[in-house]
């Protein structure tokens, strides 16, 4: 038998509006960073640093602020020990849960038995695309693969599947009501950690986009966001030209039913039952299997349904085992999509919003919802949850945990 | 003799005068390859005695361009010796831009293709403000790319968005006014008796003078792909290059896009040698030879008098028989080229007939040709010629001269067996009607037209022509007779329209016509089979109207069906698709290629949708014996 994979703890950084008007856009990516490993650190007193084998950060936009292995950097601005390394990994928008999968698959093959797992991304400050792409920017890859952005996927997505502008934006209005009855409720304390500037001077402590009071006909006047991009760049052509059977993509996604551009970070303790118990700190969570899978990468965004169908079978478990469910909402469509293609109702899945009302920071977003699973398992006392992110290029990751 | 005439004078400016004798053009072949080497190494020897070179042309045009009857004939196994011929060419106009004294092209003629290229390796070019010059990179028009540092200067000259669109992606032919604007020439003169003399007054007032890739500080006008800005738009190219190409398999435009991108990305002599791969792998290919053929052969001889002579002077007028639409569109097309329209019933005193009544009754005749004009006449820019068993030589010759101010290609047909381009328009029509009721979306066969690369999507092109007129298919029946949707001109076809304006495909489609369609399931078959539904369809037919005799010349065939049916242009026509088959791009792989490849794959197509595909006669024949389909006679 391998050696079982726990989470001992999962925090996040509010998340700050992506722009210079951002509360975070004065804050570096690193010092988000630092601040979680420090919080974590004041949390369990007893964890010995020396004993953290490794630091495994997603970052989606690797360069400049975020660039040279900023999980390194981290590590060591933080103060822990010159012993304990750092690797930056990128799995586009599901990076901050492939850290922890990562994390999880090093502890279970014994070779390594604590590591702190994440990610963060500063998206005022390194905008996303600014590290390049053979994808998108190389011509013959790109035409190869039929590149298109993720707004068109996810136009196309909802096109095909018929839903329209009207289910996209209920979906939205539900994502925000959750997430503003959330926090009203206080269900994110435990995780949530405010950032402080050098003197301890609040910053942030909120997710700052979170609004209540949104309604389908404030969301309904918002103009299509992929429209001009997909006719005038080609893209809506691209994407047709493989979906022969749709006469025209629908551009439904507007900036009220996709996630904000922000900026956060996200730290998850995973480590073996030994490293646990020698640091004194009480296991939250079994992280029962892990999953990824492609999917077709120019609708792009339905890559969480085959890792879920993978990493149940992985699991031997069954969606009806299912307790909770956290999918990403970068676009309003792949929830819905995800739910329609698992039979999955919608109340057991984002039961607190989503990125839709909160942000999605591509490096961190995976590790933030994980967490967002884990408190709320413990607080209606349920036992299995899944976590589920597509990612661009048409790829899914998937994780199952088991609440202790 | 030599292809490039010497001539020092005085002032030490050395006047070198493209004239191969061999030619009535200057080609970029061996004779000016070895021809350069000499003109190079005779330059480099007496540097410190010249101060500039002009670079001119003893023929009409400046120069022609590229050895096209080498390249046509080119296989992939002589990639190695057309990498060394094309590095040749570039290696030696390196030699010319760097050689240390101001250049100057000379432009009284046209500069197409390898000639804008040398021109460009030329610190100054000056052309004639002549309107029926034209200057231009057309290489895309024949499946190429500019091999001979085309792509990488204009680009360094130009930037990468005013290279591709301007020059590259389309293969415009400027005049020189507009090449001005654009910047591929730097001044222009009133005669070509002003160009030498402007050019040494400019290699006088120039004496120190490199390329501007070659000077300190140089940068590419609009950025390199690593500056930011253009890295933003960068995704949109490719894209933008497919929603124009609309999914059909030209590799030319992609090579181009590809070549010009990576080589703004590297140092000079690296983006020439992408460029020489990107070149090399698309002369080797099939397309180019299918493209060269069609464009580059077949066309100028369908142009051409066809070696006939008139038996007596045309009377230059044309009778048009009918009085409905299509005979007022036809009069009309006839007038405004400056040829009289008689409007009666005999054929007396005209050269040709056009007979737009219902009767169809052939009305060639042994001093008169027939002549079809395939619809939509705005788009399809042929005409049909047709003879009858006792139409003289001189008669067609006559008939010939008197079409030609109508500036539109003609291919000659025999009579009495059916319009040409009818009977491949109808094989292809009754192939998308059958899409419709085997259950497969609208919009898929319209997608399988755009990405065969059909000039316009089959059922757009049924609306415009009017469903009326085939009307011997039950589809195009009911939707005319039950529905009452005749075409655009009747308001409601194939799609619905708006004050004439087309909007989206009719709902009801689906609704009646695609009854074996389950409506939540979206035919997900291979779209590759759509598309050579349609293609090998019309090539089928192409065969059997060869076999018929109702024509003989395959280049004939080819261009009818190009420009006669908007068959696409990258198979070279009908019957090269034939001889050139390859199995569509990605979707498709293990065929054989040829006539071989052909059958197996219309066997397969056969054995899915109908015994309508399995391969006539002569394409087995051809099959086993390994030729294509190259026969061409008038």
């Amino acid at each position: 038998m391998p050696t079982e994979a726990f989470v001992f703890d999962a925090v996040r950084t509010p998340r700050g509006r992506g722009r210079d008007s951002g509360a975070l856009h004065g804050i570096k990516p690193i010092s988000l960073v630092i601040g979680l490993v420090g919080e974590l650190r004041r949390r369990h007193p007893g964890l010995d640093p020396a004993a953290i084998d490794d630091v495994v950060l997603g970052v989606v936009t690797p360069v400049g602020d975020q660039g040279g292995d900023l999980a390194r950097t981290a590590a060591l601005a933080a103060g822990l020990p010159d012993t304990v390394t750092g690797v930056q990994i990128n799995r586009l928008s599901a990076s901050g849960l492939e850290a922890v999968n990562l994390a999880a698959a090093k502890v279970r093959s014994g070779w390594e038995n604590l590591v702190l797992a994440g990610g963060v991304e500063s998206m005022s400050r390194v905008p996303a695309g600014a590290d390049g792409s053979a994808w998108a920017n190389d011509p013959e890859t790109n035409l190869a693969t039929g590149f298109v952005p993720q707004g068109i996927g996810a136009d196309l997505l909802a096109t095909a599947g018929g839903l329209t502008r009207d289910d996209v934006d209920a979906y939205a209005t539900r994502s925000r009501t959750r997430a503003s009855a959330a926090w009203a409720g206080g269900y994110f304390a435990r995780s949530v950690v405010p950032v402080l500037d050098r003197a301890g001077l609040p910053v942030l402590d909120r997710d700052e986009q979170v609004r209540p009071g949104t309604t389908p006909d404030s969301l309904a006047g918002l103009p299509p966001s992929f429209a001009r991009i997909g006719r005038d760049g080609g893209f809506d052509a691209v994407a047709l030209q493989r979906y022969h059977w749709v006469e025209r993509v629908e551009h439904v996604h507007t900036a009220g039913n996709s996630a904000g551009v922000v900026d956060g970070a996200a730290l998850v303790i995973v480590g073996s039952e030994a490293a646990g118990r020698a640091a004194g700190l009480t296991p939250r969570a079994r992280v029962v299997a892990a999953a990824v899978s492609g999917a077709d990468p120019t609708i792009m965004l339905t890559g969480s349904s085959p890792a879920t169908r993978k990493v149940l079978t992985a699991a031997h478990l069954t969606v009806d085992d299912l307790d909770l469910v956290e999918v990403d909402e970068v676009f309003a469509a792949v929830p819905l999509r995800f739910m329609h293609d698992l039979r999955i109702e919608a109340d057991r899945v984002n039961v607190n919003g989503g990125a839709i009302a909160m942000g999605h920071p591509p490096g961190a977003a995976g590790a933030m919802i994980l967490g967002t699973l884990l408190d709320e398992l413990e607080r209606r006392k349920l036992r299995h949850g899944l976590v589920t992110l597509s990612a661009g290029a048409g790829m899914g990751v998937a994780t199952i945990l088991e609440r202790l | 003799m030599n292809a490039i005439r010497w001539q020092q004078d005085p002032d030490g400016v050395v006047v070198l005068t493209f004239d191969d004798p061999s030619r009535s053009a200057n080609t970029v072949d061996d004779t000016y390859a070895t021809a350069m080497e000499g003109v190079l190494d005779r330059l480099e020897a007496a540097r410190d005695r010249i101060s500039g070179v002009v670079l001119t042309s003893g023929k009409r045009t400046f120069f022609a361009g590229a050895d096209l009857d080498r390249l046509v004939r080119a296989i992939p196994a002589q990639a190695d010796e057309i990498m060394v011929s094309v590095t040749r060419v570039k290696t030696q106009l390196r030699r010319l831009e760097t050689f240390g004294r101001p250049i100057v092209a000379a432009l009284g003629g046209s500069a197409l293709g390898g000639g804008l290229e040398i021109a460009l390796a030329c610190h100054h070019r000056i052309a004639v403000a002549d309107p029926a010059i034209e200057i231009g990179l057309p290489e895309v028009t024949l499946g190429l790319l500019p091999g001979g540092g085309g792509v990488v200067r204009t680009v360094r000259l130009l930037g990468l968005s005013t290279a591709l669109t301007e020059v590259l992606l389309r293969g415009q032919r400027h005049r020189p006014a507009r090449a001005l604007e654009i910047g591929l020439v730097h001044e222009l003169v009133g005669t070509r008796d002003d160009l030498v003399p402007r050019a040494r007054d400019w290699i006088a007032a120039n004496p120190d003078v490199t390329q501007p890739w070659d000077s300190t500080g140089y940068r590419v006008p609009g950025g390199t792909p690593s500056s930011p800005a253009l890295a933003a738009v960068l995704p949109t190219f490719p894209a933008t290059l497919r929603a124009q190409l609309k999914g059909a398999p030209y590799p030319a435009p992609r090579h181009i896009l590809a070549a010009a991108v990576e080589g703004a990305q590297v140092d000079l002599d690296t983006a020439f040698t992408i460029e020489s791969r990107y070149f090399v792998d698309l002369a080797c290919g099939q397309i180019s030879k299918n493209m060269i053929q069609a464009f580059f052969v077949d066309l100028p001889a369908a142009r051409s008098d066809r070696g006939l002579v008139t038996d007596r002077p045309p009377t230059g007028r044309i009778a048009v028989r009918g009085t409905g639409t299509t005979a007022a569109a036809i009069t009309g097309l006839l007038t405004t080229a400056g040829i009289d329209v008689v409007l009666k019933d005999g054929p007396d005193e005209a050269d040709a007939v056009v007979n737009t009544s219902s009767d169809r009754v052939p009305t060639a005749t042994e001093d008169t040709v027939e002549l079809r004009f395939p619809p939509p006449l705005a788009r399809m820019p042929l005409v049909e010629v047709v003879r009858g068993e006792a139409t003289s030589d001189g008669a067609l010759a006559r008939a010939l001269a008197t079409i030609r101010p109508l500036r539109r290609t003609p291919i000659v047909v025999t009579g009495g067996r059916g319009s040409f381009t009818g009977r491949l328009l109808r094989a292809r029509i009754a192939e998308g009607m059958a899409m419709l009721t085997d259950g497969v979306a609208p919009a898929s066969v319209e997608q399988a037209s755009g990405q065969a690369g059909y000039s316009l999507p089959l059922l757009v092109l049924l609306d415009e022509i009017g469903l009326a007129r085939h009307r011997a298919d039950d589809v195009l029946e009911r939707m005319t007779e039950e529905f009452g949707r005749t075409g655009r001109a009747g308001g409601a076809g194939f799609y619905d329209y708006a004050d004439d304006v087309r909007g989206r495909l009719w709902p009801g489609l689906e609704e009646h016509f695609g009854q074996g369609r389950r409506a939540d399931v979206p035919f997900t078959g291979p779209l590759a089979d759509l598309i050579e539904r349609l293609l090998v369809s019309e090539a089928i037919e192409a065969v059997r109207c060869l076999t018929d005799g109702l024509l003989t010349s395959v280049g004939d065939a080819n261009l009818g069906s190009i420009l006669g049916t908007g068959y696409p242009g990258w198979t070279g026509g009908a019957l090269q698709y034939v001889t050139g088959y390859q199995a569509m791009g990605y979707q498709t792989t293990g065929y054989p290629s040829g006539p071989a490849g052909f059958a197996a794959r219309a066997r397969e197509l056969a054995e899915r949708y109908g015994e309508r595909f399995a391969p006539p006669p002569a394409v087995v024949a051809l099959a086993e014996s390994g030729g294509g389909f190259t026969l061409r006679s008038t």
